[in-house]
């Protein structure tokens, strides 16, 4: 086994899990430095909602005495602040939410704690995670820790930023539109957005009832591999769960992309990109061809150019109908964009989502056969701007907003209206010093193959070794 | 707040939030999407049943069609 970090929050996911099995370290003595990172560098990046001291203490002295063969047992992590559990507030990033206490327990933080995993701290997030760029009218918003002037992404805003900046060793997030695999791009981490019915939504705030996904975000994919493996499966408390198999995520995640063929789409993903995101895609598909993957071509059905606005309109209609009591009786609690989306969907005459519903089935189908009737996966960029500073993107409800937000999403929503899975991994570092990502979309419940594809460009690059430069913004909080 | 409270304070304040001056929601434009591919599909969606058909096909196109 390798020598842990001087500092344990340095290691890896599978390295602290690995670690502490060994006993070569404490859950304690892992606790006690992640509780000192999310206090100093959570804070200076405004990417902690909360957190008990004591109770993680008490979680880590609980694990050190009673040892089990789990998969993480005491391993401290921290989530998004939509993932109930009884007797903990969940506020969502919201005022409206402020002070609630859920009596559920999420169907993932289940399956964590059943993994031995603490839980110590609630991360910051957009408000009711109605949001790609990670800005909160409400909490304030969360720095990037490449660069505190830059947006994190969202909605897994204090996610994406606490795992980047080594302050927890994997997060929960959601993706609903890009909210784990945006923050994950723009914070150059990993992030998982699973098939729908994948992990349990049991206990997790709603925002959209037929485009809520729950996944990790974490360092290497080896650890979300990991993750994913820990909260995948049915439950029957969640009625849009699928009862299917489970994939051995870890078995073939070494195998390499030798005898895997991957697509690169022939319309939508590429348009408008950024000349220097252009080049470095261009430099991830050369790596994936060094690495055995055969690269070909593939069209994409028309419609795929509109999968980003009807993603936009479902989210828009189903989150009004669920927030339209709170709205109406509450609404200067709102922050001014999320208030306006919202509204927007009180406009959404009742056909046209019902349509938009219907037209999943015949482009998924149509998808389905163009692309992996000819290729394994879909690798497209994960953003097509660079990472935008916090201030040039504040455009709460202004006349800007519509077209920054469908910018943001370009990439991340068409996957999220097939209800496929996207894994977002990173691919290096601008010019500006800010993270770029690949995307790699692939079958149905087909998870397996895009960490196979994700590990094999990971082995090839190693960004993940290089740390943000914490020195600079540690003292800001 | 009653049903009739309910549906007056949307009319005058929500309904009242100038959707097109605000542009964030857009719902004109995404609606549009819509009625294109609808259009497009040429003989229509699908006479079928959502989301019972879409969920079983999620299922059925995964490797091994899900068994």
């Amino acid at each position: 086994m390798t020598d842990l970090p001087a500092n344990p929050c340095d290691a890896t996911l599978t390295e602290i899990a690995a670690a502490l099995k060994a006993g070569s370290v404490s859950s304690a003595e892992v606790t006690e430095a992640s509780i000192a990172r999310l206090n100093e560098r959570g804070a200076a990046l405004n990417a902690v909602a909360g957190m008990d001291a004591a109770d993680a203490r008490r979680q880590a002295q609980e694990a050190d005495a009673n040892p089990q063969e789990m998969p993480l047992w005491g391993v401290p992590l921290a989530h998004k602040d939509m993932f109930y559990r009884p007797g903990r507030l969940s506020e969502c990033g919201s005022k409206i939410r402020k002070g609630f206490m859920p009596d559920q327990l999420s169907g993932a933080l289940k399956r964590l704690d059943g993994a031995g995993a603490l839980d110590i701290a609630r991360l910051n997030m957009v408000e009711f995670a109605l949001g790609v760029t990670g800005h909160n009218e409400i909490t304030g918003d969360v720095r990037n820790p490449w660069n505190p002037a830059h947006i994190t992404g969202g909605s897994s805003s204090g996610s994406g930023a606490a795992v980047a900046a080594r302050a927890t060793f994997a997060a929960l997030g959601s993706d609903t539109g890009g909210s784990v695999r945006l923050p994950a791009a723009c914070c150059g981490v990993v992030g998982m957005k699973v098939t729908m019915g994948r992990v349990s939504r049991f206990g997790a705030m709603p925002l959209s009832y037929t485009l809520d996904t729950i996944g990790p975000l974490t360092r290497t994919v080896t650890d979300n591999a990991l993750m994913l493996s820990v909260v995948a499966g049915y439950d029957a408390d969640d009625a849009s769960s699928a009862n299917m198999p489970v994939q051995d995520y870890l078995g073939d995640l070494e195998k390499g992309a030798k005898g895997l063929r991957v697509g690169l789409a022939t319309s939508h993903f590429m348009d408008g990109i950024s000349d220097e995101l252009a080049r470095r895609f261009d430099d991830a598909v050369a790596v994936m061809q060094k690495a055995g993957a055969e690269i070909v071509d593939v069209d994409l059905p028309d419609g795929i150019q509109y999968a980003n606005a009807l993603t936009s309109l479902i989210t828009a209609t189903e989150g009004s109908a669920l927030h339209q009591h709170w709205m109406e009786t509450r609404g200067d609690e709102y922050g001014k964009q999320t208030f306006a989306r919202f509204a927007g969907g009180f406009a959404t005459p009742a056909t046209r989502y019902v349509q938009a519903l219907n037209l999943r089935s015949s482009m998924l189908a149509e998808f389905n056969e163009m692309v992996f009737g000819n290729v394994d996966a879909l690798m497209t960029p994960m953003m097509i701007m660079d990472v935008p500073t916090i201030e040039e993107t504040d455009v709460r409800d202004g006349p800007n907003a519509a077209e920054l937000l469908t910018r943001v999403g370009h990439c991340s929503r068409p996957v999220n209206y097939l209800g496929l899975p996207g894994l977002s991994v990173p691919s290096g570092f601008t010019a500006a010093g800010l993270p770029s990502s690949i995307q790699f979309v692939g079958r149905s419940f087909d998870e397996a193959t895009l960490y196979r594809l994700g590990r094999a460009y990971e082995r090839e690059t190693e960004w993940f070794k290089t740390s943000p430069d914490a020195a600079a913004w540690e003292g800001d909080a | 707040m009653n049903g009739k409270d309910a549906f007056e304070y949307w009319m005058k304040n929500v309904q009242a939030v100038d959707l097109g001056g605000r542009d964030v929601m857009d719902p004109a434009r995404s609606g549009k999407s819509v009625g294109e591919i609808v259009r497009g599909a040429g003989g229509g969606l699908e006479f079928d049943t959502e989301p019972a058909r879409y969920y079983k096909l999620l299922r059925e196109l995964a490797p091994g069609g899900g068994k």
